[in-house]
């Protein structure tokens, strides 16, 4: 159950140019949040109003007593929020929304997760969980430069080699990360697939999936307002049985992750 | 509510043949149906609850981007998307049924005769205790904001509901217009029991990176604490000239805000953009407008002080 929260700042900071890692108590509710699901966050400090609306981030590290979100200076919410210092307070109200789902996999499981820019660390947070539940995740993670490139180390350290794409061609592949993806289809096993990052990406993902017939989960973004689902903002369309083209469904609450096969993506 | 002394403090409201126990609204668009907020406090704190706007059959709403966020506010332009009033009565109304707080239903409609209809069709159903009519909002091209911006239209739509029921009929009135006492007064005329005050500001962003605006309808409905000093103005304006009680609305996000709009005269008050910034927004302004008629006296003598100080 989603709740407000005042947390005290565990720690802040750039872990690359203009990305910011954000670690903060993980108490109460916060405890059961899932891979998927985010958090929504006051951006501004102090008796100002002004950036007003909350900022959704999705969870990027899961530790026993602390958990992180990671996002990138992009706008005035993202940039007061880069200002807040360890030992300060943000308020927050999490967890939202519907996150990946993961305990149908039977142990053994190889599944894809595919990340781009900042839609790379939540993937993280999943494939803790897949490891637990005895999934072996293979990781393909996609950036602009090797400047951008984050959460690699974290992998790393799990023992997992993410397989990595850049635009600019600094850091692995030259290229686009669907790319790696769908060399990697070539082969054989794929269970499922998991995707987080733009919108370009997310639905070249799942048309890939769609062509080799496996099932394949996106984590969508969308302008929020409230995040918890009155102010439908954030409505994207996808099918279901009663809606064969599609019905606005809330990225907020039935989503963040849809079906990829289900998102009507030429609205998109 | 009790005072210090465990004494009841008397927050109740009468609004033109509507009571409520307290004059914390939540306004129409900014909090569903109630359901969301239901894990974050008992809806059955609230005075009453204006619910989503409900039109005869659903409506889709407008493309993508509806939502902007501006300096102090934000611009929607949803485009009044909702599931009809069969759904309402189906899903909805049960669940706010449940709690002990007033069920004020916003209508919308395409034509006159579309908001009478959707009365009548609740009415059978005895699924509301008061009706709110959208004649005024700035993001659909039928409806809405046509019939708010005439003072003869916006009777037209308070008469023929009025013919539909005997309980309050309540309209929104548009903020967008040369006098909106004059519509307050046109809708008074027509029979109308109160009013709500404002509506969302007509209004506009641009991107200027793209050249182009940001909301797919072009223009949207300004609202947040940007818009609260209008508001008040105009609440003001409408307690002097208008014999009718009033529902203060407009960018309130704390109950000194709440308290600008019942000393300007405003007999209730509704909590909207709040609500997406703040889930608990309502509650803390209800704590703050009982602890201010503790220490200040009765809410009634509070309605509308500012004028004769």
């Amino acid at each position: 159950m989603a709740e407000r929260y005042r947390l005290e700042i565990l720690d802040h900071r750039e872990v690359a140019p203009g990305h910011w890692e954000m670690l903060l108590p993980r108490v109460g509710g916060l405890r059961d949040a899932e891979p998927g699901q985010f958090v929504s966050v006051l951006c501004r400090t102090g008796e100002s109003w002004d950036p007003l609306l909350r900022r959704p981030f999705s969870i990027y590290r899961a530790e026993e007593d602390a958990f992180s979100f990671l996002y990138r200076v992009a706008g005035r919410g993202t940039r007061q929020l880069s200002r807040a210092r360890a030992g300060e307070t943000l308020d927050l109200v999490g967890p939202l929304g519907r996150g990946f789902w993961y305990r149908d996999l039977v142990p053994g499981s190889r599944v894809a997760l595919v990340g781009g820019g900042v839609g790379v660390p939540p993937l993280f947070f999943l494939s803790q969980r897949l490891l637990e539940a005895g999934a072996v995740p293979e990781i393909y993670a996609g950036f602009a430069s090797a400047r951008q490139a984050v959460a690699l180390d974290r992998w790393q350290r799990l023992g997992l080699a993410p397989q990595v794409a850049t635009d600019d061609g600094t850091l692995g592949y030259r290229g686009v990360v669907t790319e790696l993806l769908e060399r990697r289809l070539a082969g054989e096993g794929l269970q499922r697939i998991y995707a987080c990052g733009p919108r370009p990406m997310l639905r070249e993902v799942a048309r890939l999936a769609g062509a080799w017939g496996i099932p394949c989960q996106v984590a969508m973004e969308e302008w929020m307002a409230c995040g918890a689902g009155v102010c439908l903002s954030c409505v994207i369309k996808v099918e279901d049985d009663a809606s064969p083209g599609g019905r606005w469904m809330r990225v907020c609450r039935e989503g963040p992750v849809f079906d990829g096969a289900k998102v009507v993506w030429n609205r998109a | 509510m009790h005072d210090a002394a465990g004494n009841a403090v008397d927050l109740s409201v009468q609004l033109g043949g509507l009571t409520l126990k307290n004059p914390v609204l939540v306004a129409s668009g900014t909090f569903g149906y109630g359901r969301e907020f239901a894990g974050f406090f008992d809806l059955g704190l609230l005075g009453g609850v204006m619910v989503k706007g409900i039109s005869l059959e659903p409506w889709e709403g407008n493309p993508l981007p509806r939502m902007v966020e501006t300096p102090a506010g934000m611009l929607n332009a949803i485009g009044l998307q909702n599931p009809g009033v069969e759904h309402y009565l189906k899903h909805d109304l049960p669940f706010l049924r449940s709690y002990d707080t007033r069920i004020i239903v916003n209508v919308i409609g395409r034509t006159v005769e579309e908001y009478a209809r959707v009365v009548a069709r609740i009415e059978a159903e005895d699924g509301a205790d008061a009706y709110e009519l959208n004649i005024s909002c700035p993001n659909v091209k039928e409806g809405g904001i046509a019939f708010g911006s005439d003072p003869a239209m916006a009777a037209q739509v308070v008469a023929a509901v009025r013919a539909e029921t005997e309980r309050p009929v309540i309209p929104k009135l548009s903020p967008n217009v040369t006098s909106v006492a004059a519509v307050a007064a046109a809708c008074r005329e027509a029979g109308a029991d109160a009013v709500s005050l404002v509506n969302t500001f007509l209004a506009m962003a641009i991107d200027v990176d793209a050249e182009r605006p940001i909301l797919a309808n072009g223009f949207g409905g300004l609202s947040g604490p940007a818009i609260r000093p209008i508001a008040v103005r105009m609440v003001w304006e409408v307690y002097r000239e208008v014999d009718l009680p009033i529902i203060g609305m407009g960018g309130i996000m704390t109950a000194r805000d709440a308290l600008e709009f019942i000393l300007a005269g405003a007999s209730a008050v509704a909590v909207g953009t709040a609500n997406f910034v703040n889930p608990y927004a309502a509650v803390e302004v209800l704590r703050g407008i009982e602890d201010a008629v503790r220490r200040r006296g009765p809410l009634a003598e509070m309605i509308g002080r500012a004028h004769r100080r």
